[in-house]
């Protein structure tokens, strides 16, 4: 099993755990909210997240190129000091830490309404963070190759559900198609690029992939793509539900599934696309208890981050427990995007900076170039 | 007779004291397997004794290629000056001959079917290969079975099983080792592959696992199987077992390494992942268009065997509205007059279904078809009229039985067996949250299980370059590639075609 | 450390690991599982109706099948109803669905739920959009539930509606349903297209159908009628025609059968492909032309907004099939009687849409075409849009309608009889 941890990951399964994990965010809480600002021109704002991220993204890859074989905790490391690194390495487990336990608490909610109305919340999410354990257990290998193996059934099945419901498309409900106006729609872009702040997070994992560009191309891919099918998602949406509706609906993903029928034998075949959805969602948060455990690990330079997913998924839990009901979730969630937005954002520039600093520290005709160092932790 | 710093005896020079220490060793004479045949080495002008094990010499061999040239010989001019080198090398005709010093050597061979003779006044003795255990004919495959294709079948005996897959693959890299296991018995296992093929480190893995193996005796290869397997509590099974050569030999150019014993009437395969316990010999047998139809049946089944009592109960006590509304209420009606819940129902069903399974294979073959009757009159009908399950459980109960036959490995199919009792616990307890937590964890589970390094799934996931033959097949002469997940060595079976046949 | 302490540890290892399966696998097979119901007790509700009730509250009616009757005969039980009606007064659905388990033995499910009858009286209440929208919020009752309008109330409808040929209650409504697609005669309504229509400038169209038959003289077009109107004699009692029509989810009024079927042509989107309709025969005035009709493509609107009184250019792409016709002139062989059907059907049927259109601008708040759609289109900004008001230039616009007309064929008689006897007579 050990020597299994330390194998890296191929670029195939890497791509295809970008393209679950940030494409899930159709399915979720985060497509209603941004219908609320954004109307009928919400498809846009995912897009112009996506565009607003890959700026920070640019420049944090910059920085990554400039230090190969390292993820960002070792960067972040080796230019902040340790407190500096220890620092930042906190901040980024805290927005994620807080991010996975109101995303979670909002998947449960999902579950809770719409399919076990009896079942207790607490009762549902223990199962929920159980199976993710047990998967993040398996190393950051089970993770890539369950997403690399369901990535095309998944992908199969999105095609399934719109080609089921393109009779009842209506494209024209996408007008007016600049919704409640061009600025208020960039401002919500702007201000809710977090939701693609995995890209940020994932440069952590940098040593587990096979090499640096099929990180690059990996992440890159999964985003771009993930990207376009949350705005085409969401413009089905509009154009099913029509605006003002929309708002109105809790959870849209779910309510489209819920309209699908296989011919008319087969009515109410939601429940074929919510069992993939739950499978995905294992995985999703499998991926981010590996990663909280990871990123924690490093910021307290633990041994083995692999002890740590235990107790991570505590925090989860007990944090996701928090919000009292499904509305006061959202309204966390909302306030946690602006926040992790500025840190997300602010970031790639902060090492950039900080990088720049060292450089010309060490370029400088004092000190000599030093010998290029493998960092210790590279092989954690 | 000297003990030598290792432990072991030595021969003396003496006939007789050799020969009293044999019989003492091998309880003659109550122990009337141990054969002795004195005779005078007429051209040596000495006294000698043949010895064999009676059932594991082949006696033809001895009488007319042993004794019969020590025997009839005259004396003449030898060219050798050692009476043993002159009895190996001028006088005996058989082919094998080698010495031994000491009693450990002596002893094994006899068990192995080795003939000893021994000479006054030689301090060594001569062993001849005679093995000669019975075994069957060439039988026909019990277990797998095709339509088109060799109906050839290992038996028992490791030399012959060895003959038949030298048939079946002449390539002068194709290596035979031989390992001995057990402490008090020792077998003997012969592992083969091809050298420019296989990965020397699964090959070096195999071997120290077999060598590690600490135990009495090792009397044939599923107990040997169980000795090297890495996870012996998994569900997923880390070998594989075939009866037929040719499966083997493409096995072995795939770069797989198989294990051949005596008393095992099939050949190990190592290591092995999903798609070969999936895979039937018959898939390569037929042309493109019909393998891949029979493949795609056997996949479906795979997943109808693992999911279907599960789904059904999740269905029908969670998600009812999935259930079309006349089948709901036909359903509803039937499930009126049974006093089980459904769980119930389906396990007593699934439980009678295994009681019949187990059934079959121990009866005897000649009340062997009454058991099928009985066991679908009890299952099916007189159940549903005694309103003890509904006849829609029949229904299911029978599907996913028969399609879990068409799993052509019997080690698979008992996992999947396994495996459909896990969802349907899972399915009963949450409905399809249950199931689709279940199926995350078990595909966690199978994507890291390695076989000897190897990954289950692979080449899947991880993925590796395959030839297209992993779920569905290409013509063969678009097959170029060996699966990479076994790191064959050669990795191109055969170089780029420019041209259609 | 003595090898017995050692090997008590690992039996007390694995006695733990014992008990902690064993609880987990008890606790999977003995507990409740919160949403665990077996099939056979649960009540499947097909059918619910909605009634006015007193004091602002609303009369719940639930069609509950029986699974036994209908089914193969192992499960038949002899003498039982093959559903039970009971009605339930309550303050809104979901504390009826709770009142109806203090009388019905098993737990009542909207799971297999696909119709709601709402009488006419209650959907003319503006207590009705707060109901439905209450409703909405239990994840068992679905959106695409068929709204059907009935003239009495809803309660008498269910009872009455005891279709001979069907022993199911939901066959009915599940045949229907077809019917509806393939005539045209009703939209075809569901709880999602009101909610959505609530709010819009658009007006939901609901299934307009009654138990009770309401005298009227007969009328050439077939399907001038109003639900309760359709000349029949005995059969089932329950007619389905023409649309109840809401805005800002109340009833405002009716159309009938046959301005259902313009108002299907005029929407921009055809959710029925082809009807059968008949027109007057241009060259004798007591015969009628039967055509089927088929739309030609998407119905092109163009709008010209600019004018504080907008204009507003249909298209319709027909093509029909000629089926019948009383007159017996030889129209399929006369290309010039072809020329002049084609022009006086394009007449008639541009005549007919226009008096759609006008009786939609002057009766009703808003426009039933979902034109407002089409709206939308010009401008860029919903708050733009919505400051336009696009019911209050629609009542004021001037429309203009052509038919593009395509003449299929003619049947398999060329020519009546008739014909060829009169030329040889």
């Amino acid at each position: 099993m050990s020597a299994l941890q330390e194998e890296k990951v191929g670029g195939r399964e890497f791509t295809s755990i970008f393209l679950i994990a940030v494409g899930m965010k159709l399915s979720d809480i985060t497509t209603t909210i941004l219908f609320d600002s954004g109307q009928t021109a919400g498809w846009m704002i995912p897009l112009l997240s996506l565009g607003f991220m890959l700026i920070a993204y640019v420049v944090l890859m910059s920085v990554l190129k400039r230090h190969p074989g390292q993820g960002l905790p070792e960067i972040v490391f080796a230019i902040g000091g340790k407190f500096g690194g220890a620092l930042i390495c906190l901040l980024l487990f805290a927005a994620a830490l807080l991010m996975t336990s109101v995303t979670s608490r909002g998947y449960v909610d999902i579950i809770n309404v719409m399919v076990y109305q009896r079942t207790p919340l607490y009762a549902l999410y223990l199962m929920l963070l159980a199976a993710a354990l047990y998967v993040a257990h398996r190393g950051f290998a089970a993770i890539a190759r369950i997403s690399w193996l369901i990535i095309f059934p998944i992908e199969g099945a999105i095609v399934l559900l719109v080609s089921i419901m393109w009779q009842d498309i209506d494209w024209l409900r996408l007008f007016p198609w600049l919704g409640p106006g061009p600025l208020k729609i960039v401002e919500t872009g702007l201000m809710h690029s977090a939701m693609f702040g995995e890209i940020i997070l994932a440069t952590a994992l940098v040593p587990r992939v096979s090499s640096f560009k099929a990180f690059r191309i990996g992440s890159a891919l999964g985003f771009v793509i993930s990207s376009l099918k949350i705005s085409f998602l969401m413009a089905v949406y509009v154009s099913v539900f029509d605006y003002p509706e929309i708002i109105h609906i809790a959870y849209p993903f779910q309510q489209l599934t819920k309209n699908t029928s296989f011919g008319r034998v087969f009515t109410h075949a939601e429940s074929f696309f919510i069992a993939f959805w739950l499978l995905i969602s294992v995985v999703y948060f499998a991926f981010y208890i590996y990663l909280l455990a990871y990123l924690f690990g490093h910021a307290v330079r633990a041994s083995d981050h692999r002890k740590l997913q235990i107790p991570m998924a505590g925090l989860v839990f007990f944090i996701g427990l928090v919000p009292g009901n499904t509305e006061q979730v959202r309204s966390y969630w909302e306030l946690l995007m602006s926040y992790s937005t500025l840190l997300y954002g602010a970031l790639p520039f902060i090492i950039w900076m900080l990088d720049r600093i060292r450089r010309s520290r060490h370029d400088s005709p004092q000190h000599p170039q030093p010998q290029a160092q493998p960092n210790p932790q590279a092989n954690a | 007779m000297t003990t030598r710093q290792d432990g072991k005896t030595e021969l003396s020079a003496q006939l007789a004291a050799n020969l009293e220490r044999l019989k003492r060793d091998f309880s003659w004479p109550q122990n009337q397997s141990l054969v002795i045949r004195n005779l005078v080495v007429a051209a040596l002008k000495r006294d000698a004794a043949v010895l064999y094990l009676e059932g594991a010499a082949d006696i033809e061999e001895i009488e007319r290629r042993i004794i019969e040239p020590l025997v009839a010989r005259g004396p003449s001019e030898f060219k050798n000056a050692d009476p043993l080198d002159v009895v190996r090398l001028e006088i005996v005709t058989h082919r094998t001959g080698k010495a031994a010093e000491t009693f450990d050597e002596i002893n094994g061979d006899l068990l192995n079917g080795w003939t000893v003779l021994l000479i006054e006044g030689a301090d060594r003795a001569l062993l001849f290969e005679t093995r000669g255990f019975e075994s069957r004919q060439v039988p026909e495959p019990i277990v797998e079975h095709v339509i088109r294709g060799p109906k050839e079948a290992f038996t028992e005996s490791a030399a012959f099983n060895r003959s038949l897959v030298r048939k079946y693959l002449r390539d002068r890299h194709l290596v035979a080792e031989t390992l001995t296991i057990g402490d008090r018995a020792a077998s003997e296992v012969t592992l083969m592959y091809v050298k420019d093929l296989a990965d020397p480190n699964i090959v070096d893995e195999v071997k120290r696992r077999i060598r590690e193996v600490r135990t009495d005796a090792v009397t044939s290869l599923p107990l040997l199987e169980q000795y090297i397997d890495e996870n012996p509590y998994s569900l997923v099974p880390n070998a594989l077992h075939t009866e037929r050569p040719d499966r083997a030999c493409a096995f072995l150019l795939e770069g797989h390494v198989i294990l051949l014993m005596d008393n095992s009437p099939a050949a190990m395969v190592l290591p092995i992942t999903l798609w070969s316990l999936v895979h039937s010999a018959e898939d390569h047998y037929m042309r493109w268009a019909y393998s891949n139809f029979m493949r795609i049946i056997r996949l479906l089944a795979l997943f109808v065997a693992v999911l279907t009592p599960s789904v059904y109960i999740a269905v029908s006590t969670f998600h009812e509205e999935m259930i079309p509304s006349d089948l709901l209420l036909a359903i509803a009606a039937t499930r009126e007059k049974v006093p089980f819940p459904a769980l119930l129902e389906v396990l007593l069903m699934e439980f009678a279904f295994e009681l019949v399974r187990e059934a079959a294979i121990r009866v005897p073959t000649v009340i062997g078809p009454t058991i099928g009757i009985v066991g679908a009159l009890i299952l099916g009908q007189a159940a549903v009229e005694a309103n003890i399950i509904s006849p829609i459980l029949v229904v299911i109960v029978a599907i996913t039985g028969i399609s879990s036959f068409t799993i052509p490995e019997p080690s698979l199919n008992v996992t999947v067996r396994i495996t459909r009792f896990i969802l349907l616990f899972a399915g009963a307890f949450m409905g399809f949250y249950g199931i689709a937590l279940a199926l995350a964890c078990i595909l966690a589970y199978l994507t890291t299980y390695t076989s000897y390094g190897v990954p289950f799934l692979s080449p899947l996931t991880p993925h590796y370059r395959s030839s297209a033959d992993m779920i569905l097949r290409l013509p063969v002469h678009k097959e170029r590639i060996r699966p990479h997940n076994l790191n064959p060595r050669d990795a191109v079976r055969r170089p780029e075609r420019k041209s259609k046949p | 450390m003595t090898v017995r302490n050692t090997r008590n540890r690992k039996r007390n290892r694995i006695l733990r690991r014992m008990l902690e399966c064993a609880a987990l696998l008890s606790l999977c097979l003995l507990s409740g599982c919160w949403d665990k119901l077996e099939l056979e007790e649960q009540a499947f509700v097909v059918v619910i109706g909605l009634d006015k009730g007193p004091r602002n509250t609303v009369e719940v009616t639930f069609q509950i099948a029986n699974p036994q009757i209908g089914s193969s005969d192992i499960g038949t039980a002899e003498g039982e109803p093959p559903s039970d009606t009971i009605r339930f007064t309550s303050s809104d659905i979901l504390s009826a669905k709770e009142l109806a388990n203090t009388v019905i033995t098993r737990t009542i499910n909207f799971a297999h739920l696909k119709t709601m009858i709402v009488s006419e009286e209650l959907a003319r209440d503006e207590i009705f959009p707060h109901i439905a929208g209450a409703a909405i919020r239990d994840p068992e009752l679905r959106r695409e539930v068929a709204m059907i309008v009935s003239r009495e109330k809803a309660f008498d409808f269910i009872m009455k509606n005891r279709p001979r040929l069907e022993t199911r209650p939901h066959k009915y409504y599940e045949l229907m349903q077809q019917r509806w697609m393939e005539t045209g005669y009703v939209p075809f309504s569901t709880l999602n297209q009101y909610l959505q229509q609530q709010v819009t400038d658009s007006m939901f169209l609901a299934i307009y159908a009654t138990a009770r038959q309401h005298n009227h003289r007969v009328s050439r077009h077939e399907d001038a009628y109003l639900a309760g109107q359709v000349p029949k004699r005995a059969g089932d009692p329950v007619q389905m025609i023409g649309a109840a029509v809401f805005h800002n989810g109340r009833m405002v009024g009716t159309l009938t059968g046959e301005q259902m079927r313009w108002v299907q042509m005029l929407r921009h989107k055809a959710s029925v492909d082809a009807f059968i309709t008949s027109f007057s025969d241009p060259l004798e005035e007591d015969a009628m032309v039967t055509v089927r009709l088929f739309k030609n493509g998407n119905t092109k609107i163009k709008f010209d907004l600019r004018k504080e009184v907008p204009r507003i250019h249909v298209t319709l792409p027909l093509r029909i099939q000629l089926l019948s016709f009383t007159s017996l002139e030889p129209y399929a062989t006369d290309p010039e009687m072809q020329r002049m059907l084609i022009k006086h059907l394009k007449e008639q049927i541009e005549s007919e849409l226009l008096e759609v259109i006008r009786l939609s601008q002057k009766k009703f708040p808003g426009d039933p075409f979902e034109w407002e759609l089409f709206a939308r289109k010009h401008f860029m900004t919903m708050p733009a849009y919505q400051a336009y008001g696009w019911s209050k230039h629609f009542k004021k616009a001037k429309v203009d309608v052509k038919v593009e007309l395509r003449l299929e064929n003619f049947g398999k008689q060329r020519t009546p009889y008739m014909q060829t006897k009169r030329k040889e007579g």
